[in-house]
């Protein structure tokens, strides 16, 4: 082998291994046992994962994911629940404390995954945001959707009404590759 | 052969579940007369169901028959997100009825959100036997 | 007809490899966005360091992967455009002046992509160099960020696009096949 090939293949393994290996530096706060490492990011939402949650809370609409609000919000909305929204959506007192538990512990700013730094960080400390599609991120996200597709369109009617377009909404996944808008086809972004 | 096997399964299970919410509208009824109320009357569940009454929010009328429809047959649609609700009649959906602690939750927050409080032992009790039983039998 | 043919060995090992790396990793990449965030990371990941190496290797590697081997004058990109025009051909050892161009404008839209790209990692995961700033970041910068890294996408399909043609239309006008030159590392002179 000619000599600057050998020192090139040096340099090009050098490079690859200091590159790859960056991706093992980070946030010293997100180096708890691997949790928050490369390997275990997900292309999802971590998709709802109690039942009380998922019963009681996807009989109207769909179970949002906790991780798109921050605790203070879950709290505020699991307090309210006579007035929620314009309805009455009252619990028996054991319920309700065990989907305030659940919300809390997987909001936003408790327990990071795979947007909830995105939508944390849209959100000012002194706002406690009750609609997900009302913050800062969220409608960066949707942008350049026309009114007239979602509350124009009389099978979705609400930006809040995730699971018409977002195919894999019930699974975590909001991704760009799996959108449907009904009666008006894919939506690539 | 197996296509009757099928058949009696069905049957079974349709039967069992009309068991179930016979049961549960039984024990429920039984707690309501326990709580003061006399005899339980679909017509009059009936009348109250069409019951028109304003809400200040909507800033219009509202019954029960608004989102279930006044045929318990039908398909019913809320009438703020216009989500279909399932029909409520037992006969067309063997899930009603079927849970105790699922009908006291929804007479809570019904009541209130229709009536701007809770129900009576009586009016949960004639609600019952409208949906369970129209025509009265008993 | 079996004309005798003449080669040149120009392209050296490393540089043929950093481009069809790249150019794998890239599709990687391309392919793994919404669809499995960790191997579009990896694969974003070996882009920018194929180009840290390039930029190395630009400077104080092989002669012909010196980028002052293949640097045009202002006269030389003007005469080659000209050229172009009159599909007259000409041969070049090295880069065209329009193709060193190309490579300029692809080598700077990938460090923006790649370089957005491990902003957004930090930003968005807490992960990776950037993820101390990342932190403290606010919404404004990560909005910009994301449609930096949306927007040098663009402009990467439109270059790589126009990439392709000019390989096509110089290895016509100047009767050697650059793409297997590219494989081989030797053009052929054209008789």
């Amino acid at each position: 082998m000619k000599k600057t090939t050998f020192w090139g293949t040096i340099l090009l393994a050098g490079c690859l291994t200091l590159s790859i290996s960056s991706l093992a530096w980070g946030d010293s706060r997100s180096d708890d046992g691997g949790s928050y490492g490369l390997w275990s990011q997900k292309e999802t939402a971590l998709p709802v994962m109690n039942k009380a949650y998922q019963t009681e809370c996807s009989a109207c609409h769909f179970a949002y994911p906790a991780s798109f609000l921050p605790a203070r919000s879950w709290v505020k909305i699991m307090g309210t629940l006579e007035n929620h929204f314009g309805e009455n959506a009252e619990l028996d007192a054991a319920g309700r404390q065990e989907i305030e538990q659940y919300l809390t512990a997987q909001a936003g700013d408790q327990a990071p995954s795979r947007f909830s730094r995105s939508f944390m960080r849209a959100i000012d400390s002194a706002d406690t945001p009750l609609r997900i599609s009302e913050t800062a991120y969220f409608q960066r996200e949707h942008r350049k959707v026309p009114a007239g597709l979602v509350t124009g369109n009389a099978k979705v009617r609400s930006f809040s009404n995730c699971a018409s377009c977002h195919t894999g909404a019930d699974k975590g996944s909001f991704n760009e590759h799996g959108i449907v808008i009904p009666g008006h086809g894919r939506w690539e972004d | 052969m197996m296509k009757w096997n099928v058949v009696i399964a069905l049957l079974l299970v349709a039967a069992g579940n009309a068991m179930a919410t016979e049961t549960v509208v039984n024990e429920r009824q039984a707690s309501y007369r326990e709580a003061g109320a006399g005899n339980f009357d679909a017509a009059r569940g009936e009348s109250m169901w069409s019951r028109q009454q304003m809400h200040a929010e909507m800033g219009q009328s509202v019954s029960c028959a608004t989102c279930h429809s006044g045929n318990l047959s039908t398909v019913g649609k809320h009438i703020r997100t216009g989500k279909l609700i399932d029909p409520m009649a037992p006969s067309m959906n063997a899930e009603r009825l079927t849970d105790a602690a699922k009908i006291e939750k929804w007479f809570t927050r019904n009541c209130k959100w229709t009536w701007g409080r809770e129900c009576t032992a009586q009016e949960k009790g004639d609600f019952l036997q409208f949906i369970f039983n129209p025509n009265n039998r008993r | 007809m079996n004309k005798d043919r003449k080669f040149i060995t120009v392209w050296c090992p490393l540089i043929r490899s950093f481009h069809w790396l790249l150019l794998a990793a890239f599709l990687t990449a391309w392919w793994a966005d919404g669809r499995d965030i960790r191997i579009h990371i990896v694969a974003g990941t070996i882009v920018f360091g194929l180009l840290l190496f390039r930029i190395i290797w630009g400077v104080v590697g092989a002669s012909d992967a010196r980028f002052a081997s293949f640097w045009p004058t202002a006269a030389a990109l003007r005469q080659h455009l000209i050229g172009l025009l009159k599909l007259q051909s000409r041969f070049y050892r090295s880069h065209t002046p329009l193709g060193t161009i190309m490579i300029v404008m692809l080598l700077v839209s990938l460090l923006a992509l790649t370089g957005s790209g491990m902003a957004l990692m930090a930003l968005q995961m807490g992960i990776g160099t950037f993820a101390g700033w990342a932190a403290q970041a606010p919404f404004a910068t990560e909005m910009i960020i994301q449609t930096t890294h949306a927007w040098s996408f663009n402009t990467l399909q439109l270059l790589i696009a126009i990439h392709l043609a000019g390989v096509l239309a110089e290895s016509l006008l100047q009767g050697s096949n650059l793409v297997s030159a590219m494989i081989t590392g030797k053009k052929q002179l054209k008789e």
